[in-house]
């Protein structure tokens, strides 16, 4: 593993963007991850359909003039519910990665850092979280702490950092030998402020690929739990959620819309953020060419 | 590299030819039945006192009377003849002679007799309730006592005392499957369900068991020595299908896989309806049901102290009742649900056609609510506690309706302790219940919603204890049906009137059978009740 | 070596332990016990106080939970699993009868994904930024795209309906327990399992083959006027295999406990399903001993990797 300075970021900050707009396939997940978020966040200038309204006098629809993707089994709007569906579905991607990464990150700057006990301790907790099955995990948590948007962050947040974790740890423990950590360490700063201002930020990149990468796994794990009846509440219309309602083999026969549109929406972004993920790391990775 | 992709294609060369090849051939042609079951079951049978759900009970087991759906009467099976004394106090059983169990062992009336025991004493049984009125009920369940006072045998007649008058007692155990107190009795009574027995349960049913394969089959073969008309199948299969492989067993069933599948699997009237577009010879049987589906308020408790005191007025609850509607929730079923504008049945018989159906009328119910001064800054917590499509559908539903009238409303499911959630801790304004009324007590809901455990869902205890205590004994104690159906319409405008429980939907139940393989009796099994009249069964092929 | 397989295999107990305490007290934790969760609620509230303590006693849960761990712990050391909380049944042998078959299913999903993953993830190192790689990576990414279930309906509705090829669900046919008389019903589970699997091998064979590809032994072949196909083979392919060996063997654990979805459209009776079931129905007792069970076997593979890996570099076993 190359190791970066801090003093060659803005030069390698270039190089990397460069490498990456020449990388055409993450140049396309990037304008596809814009589009799709764009298109929930201006959800409503694109729809005048309410995604919850319900009308018992249009349900099932196919697709047509005014309902682009059809109705639902209750007379909703597909396309307006996957747009609207799409804001929570990303939100809950995007703040489980987050708050997993975060988790992971200064888990693995203590672990790293401080070494001995600690990390000892740390990493056989990391050892057992991981190689654990993560639907097992899921499942078991929300069977018995209850459906709700929450209990889904706190559940992914808390199975979710090991990975990252392990790749912090391993990047803290060979900048730890870095001549200049020593000097910090010499002119009394604390251990505190080397990790989190010092070493952190020489790990960003990783922490981003993986970040980018959670985010779609989150997103599919919520559709998977949904499935089971074991995801979030049935009034958030989640991507997962809106194919949770198709999953009866005589919906998924006489509604396609109400599956293909959804699994087209997951399909998309979870696309789109892998292209951009593998660009991404492609780029801040130094030892790839 | 080579040689793996050789072996990937002799594996799937393999496959399709196997595939091909797995077509069973047999003379005796077998009636392939799906095996729907609550939760896996992987060494031994349910015990009929638990299990509520499949139909091997009613194969294998034999129950004291049979219910005639279609002449709304009781006929003789193990028990040949019934009768109660002038005040309904005292009810004797005659029990059939001469009925052989399927080792061979002759039937007694010991047997019927351990059986009742057994329903009431075993802590998980699910029918115990159905014997609360007999003397030394209480004492038995509760381990106090080893035998049930009120229980005299004597020859083939028992003899049941009860402890207060009680008209329809046979009603409720005319269906108690009986079990062989030679092979089961001398157990504690908590060890039953888990003993060996129930690996290859005996009974004197039509069927006997025949090979056990947990968890994915079990085959029975006709009982030549029943007591009475011979089964018309001779070899029957059972498949199981768990919760969750719906879509697995209904796909089972279009292919012609499943000859015969029972209510768990149409839960919808679209699902059968879309398996009939596919495979033009099946065919759907409607089955009355007397399942209510309702929501009720709770005047009387919250643990979170956040009791809403406008519910305690009428007419903020009849405005409520406006808001639900009633049409399009029983559409969600796709025809298998009915609308009915009481908690029973609209074609039962006790039915009060004088109560007028309410349909949705928001700006109505908005100008009510109005008129009552209701808070429109509340929030209203409704509560349910399925975890299906439909009812978040329902719930979904409601929220905008509610909206519509500007009451702002909460919904949430119940999950993990439910007794606890529903009974004690009733952090809710309104629940979304079900529960379910018989042929022979087709009001009973009312009765059971003042009953249930320690609380009451109609209304304030005070309120209820003055409006319905009065008519519920009174329809508890009386055989004639005139009077019964006068109290109940009492109790239906009753409720009407004072909107404690706001009347959903009536459920009934559709089976499903392939008309290409199989005859049945239609008309019995429409009529619902527990007589499946093994004899007129036939198998076409 | 065998002292340090012996090490390996001595720090599994307190791992174990650990575990165990862990989910006997978070289920603890929870409200309600195994009687009120599994009870209608109706039923549970219709029960006496007297009736309660009878049926608590008869499910063992009186004790307090200190004691009941330890009971609990001794009667799995002999043998005796105990019974679900709903259904009566012997959790042992609930067991018995599912694991081998959710391993089987496992196994080959595991085999088709290895394969069509390794195939995939050739291509697309060997003819990368190519029409080829472009279309290898969508179709793995596609497969991890789309939940698992949908796969499972849909080929349910394509191959059992549709074609009618293959049966929709279950393990094997009435009154035929043979391996040949249950292929047709393995072939659509493993497929849609594999779909999820391959994605991942993929990736990962086609970065490991581009860092072989880079190193100088690839060069010096090259150099000698190889043949590029016999360069990709004989030397890239064979050498990237061993990090992806490693990769295949850590997800076996994975597929033992990973697999409810599939065996839930596929109603396939096996260990997932069963732990899916008791999760929904609050039988704690039965979700205590999957959860364990998956736990053992997540252990075991794991210290199997390391022993493994062990073997195959003597620096890791003497640091």
């Amino acid at each position: 593993m190359t190791i970066r300075k801090k003093t060659r970021n803005t030069s390698l900050a270039k190089r990397s963007w460069q490498k990456f707009i020449q990388n055409r396939m993450a140049i396309l997940g990037l304008i596809g991850l814009v589009l799709i978020i764009a298109a929930c966040l201006a959800a409503p200038l694109l729809t005048n359909y309410d995604p919850t309204l319900i009308d018992p006098s249009i349900r099932g629809l196919s697709p047509s003039r005014e309902h682009l993707l059809g109705t639902d089994r209750l007379g909703r709007d597909i396309f307006a519910r996957i747009l609207y569906g799409g804001r929570w579905s990303i939100m809950i991607g995007v703040i489980a990665a987050m708050g997993a990464n975060l988790l992971g990150a200064a888990l693995g700057c203590i672990a790293g850092y401080y070494g001995g006990k600690v990390d000892s301790v740390l990493v056989s907790i990391q050892e057992m979280l991981s190689i654990f099955p993560g639907t097992l995990i899921n499942m078991l948590c929300i069977g018995f702490m209850g459906k709700s948007v929450r209990n889904l962050l706190l559940i992914f947040t808390f199975t979710g950092w090991p990975g990252v974790m392990r790749i912090v740890r391993g990047r803290i423990l060979s900048l730890k030998q870095e001549p200049y950590v020593e000097s910090c360490r010499a002119n009394g700063i604390g251990g505190m402020s080397i990790m989190f201002h010092h070493l952190l930020p020489n790990t960003l990149g990783p922490i981003i690929v993986n970040s980018t990468m959670n985010v779609a796994g989150y997103i599919l794990s919520e559709a998977a739990l949904s499935y089971l009846g074991l995801g979030v509440p049935d009034n958030v219309p989640t991507w997962g959620n809106i194919i949770n309602a198709a999953k009866r083999l005589d919906i998924v026969q006489t509604l396609p819309m109400l599956w293909l549109a959804p699994a087209a929406a997951i399909c998309l972004f979870v696309l789109s953020i892998n292209f951009f993920g593998d660009g991404l790391r492609d780029a801040l990775d130094p030892s790839s060419k | 590299m080579k040689r793996l992709l050789a072996m990937l294609l002799v594996l799937m060369l393999a496959l399709t030819a196997v595939s091909s090849l797995a077509e069973p051939t047999e003379s005796e042609t077998p009636l392939k039945l799906q095996w729907s079951q609550a939760i896996g079951i992987d060494t031994l049978f349910e015990s009929p006192a638990r299990d509520q759900l499949s139909l091997y009970p009613y194969m294998v087991f034999d129950t004291l009377m049979y219910w005639d759906g279609t002449n709304s009467e009781h006929v003789p099976a193990l028990a040949t003849e019934w009768g109660s004394n002038e005040d309904y106090t005292e009810f004797t059983l005659t029990i059939r002679d001469g009925v052989k169990w399927h080792d061979g062992e002759i039937l007694t009336a010991e047997d019927v007799a351990f059986t009742i025991e057994y329903y009431i004493a075993d802590p998980n049984s699910s029918g115990a309730r159905r014997f609360q009125y007999v003397e030394g009920y209480d004492a038995l369940k509760n381990g106090e006592a080893e035998h049930l006072s009120g229980m005299t045998v004597e020859g083939n007649v028992i003899t049941l005392k009860l402890a207060k008058s009680y008209p329809l007692f046979l009603s409720g155990i005319y269906s108690t499957m009986i079990l062989p107190k030679h092979l089961l009795g001398g157990l504690a009574w908590a060890d039953i369900d888990s003993n060996d027995y129930w690996k290859k349960p005996v009974g004197c049913g039509a069927y006997r068991i025949n090979e056990v394969s947990f968890p994915d089959y079990f085959t029975c073969v006709r009982f030549e020595d029943y007591w009475g008309e011979p089964a018309g199948i001779k070899n029957v299969q059972f498949v199981s299908y768990q919760t969750g492989g719906n879509d697995a067993a209904v796909a089972a069933m279009i292919n012609g896989d499943i000859d015969f599948a029972t209510r768990q699997l149409i839960t919808d009237r679209s699902v059968a309806n879309n398996m009939i577009r596919q495979n033009a010879d099946l065919k759907a049987l409607s089955v009355n049901a007397h399942n209510v589906r309702c929501f009720v308020f709770n005047l009387n408790q919250r643990a979170d102290g956040n009791m809403k005191p406008d519910l305690q007025k009428k007419e903020v609850r009849q405005a409520f009742d406006l808001l639900v509607d009633q049409k399009t929730i029983a559409s969600f079923y796709g025809g298998q649900a009915i609308d009915s504008a009481t908690l029973v049945n609209p074609n039962a018989f006790e039915y009060n056609t004088d109560i007028p159906y309410v349909s949705k009328d928001a700006a109505r119910a908005k100008q009510l609510l109005e008129e009552a001064g209701f808070d429109f800054s509340q929030t209203i917590d409704i509560a349910y506690y399925y975890n299906d499509q439909t009812t978040a559908d329902i719930m979904a539903l409601l929220t905008q309706d509610f909206a519509e009238a500007g009451v702002k409303v909460n919904t949430y499911l119940l999950e993990g302790d439910l007794a606890t959630l529903i009974y004690t801790t009733c952090n809710y304004d309104l629940l979304y219940l079900a529960g379910a009324n018989s042929d022979a007590e087709q009001s009973a809901y009312y009765f059971q919603c003042t009953s249930w455990g320690t609380y009451s869902f109609m209304g304030q205890l005070e309120e209820r204890t003055a409006m319905f205590d009065e008519l519920m004994n009174t329809y508890n104690t009386t055989a004639d049906a005139e009077l019964r159906k006068e109290l109940s319409w009492k109790m239906q405008a009753l409720n009407y009137e004072y909107a404690y429980m706001l009347p959903a939907y009536v459920l009934n139940q559709t089976v499903m059978y392939n008309t290409a393989s199989v005859q049945l009796p239609e008309a019995a099994l429409e009529a619902g009740g527990v007589n499946y009249c093994w004899s007129q069964w036939k198998m076409l092929k | 070596m065998f002292k340090y397989i012996l090490r390996k295999l001595l720090a599994l107990i307190p791992k174990l332990l650990v575990m165990s305490v862990i989910l006997f007290f978070a289920l603890e934790l929870l409200p309600g016990d195994a009687l009120s969760r599994t009870m209608p609620p109706d039923q549970y509230q219709a029960l006496s106080e007297a009736q309660k303590v009878a049926a608590r006693e008869a499910l063992g849960l009186n004790a307090p939970p200190v004691i009941r761990y330890f009971r609990w712990l001794n009667q799995i050391f002999h043998g005796d699993f105990g019974y679900s909380a709903s259904t009566g049944q012997n959790i042992g042998t609930m067991l018995a009868g599912r694991l081998p078959y959710t391993i089987e299913l496992s196994f080959y999903g595991l085999l088709l994904a290895t394969a069509v993953g390794l195939l995939l993830g050739f291509l697309s190192a060997v003819m990368k930024n190519t029409i080829v790689d472009y279309f290898c990576t969508t179709i793995s990414v596609f497969g991890i795209s789309l939940p698992e279930f949908f796969f499972g309906i849909v080929f349910i509705i394509l191959f059992s309906v549709q074609l009618k090829w293959l049966p929709s669900g279950g393990r094997m046919p009435v009154g035929a327990h043979g391996f040949f008389s249950r292929v047709p019903y393995l072939v659509l589970p493993v497929m849609t399992m594999a779909i999820s699997l391959t994605a991942a091998l993929v990736r990962y064979t086609k970065n490991s083959m581009m860092d072989v590809m880079g190193k100088d032994y690839i060069k010096t072949a090259r150099s000698k006027g190889l043949r590029e196909t016999t360069v990709s083979f004989k030397h890239a392919f064979r050498n990237s295999l061993i990090p992806t060996m490693t990769l295949i063997v850590m997800r076996l654990p994975r597929l033992v406990g990973g697999s409810a979805v599939i065996e839930m459209v596929f109603n396939y009776p096996g260990i997932g399903n069963m732990a899916l079931t008791a999760v929904n129905a609050g039988d704690i007792p039965v979700v205590m001993i999957t959860t364990m069970t998956t736990g053992v076997m997540v252990l075991l593979s794991s210290t199997l990797v390391d022993i493994v890996t062990a073997m195959l570099d003597p620096r890791i076993r003497l640091g």
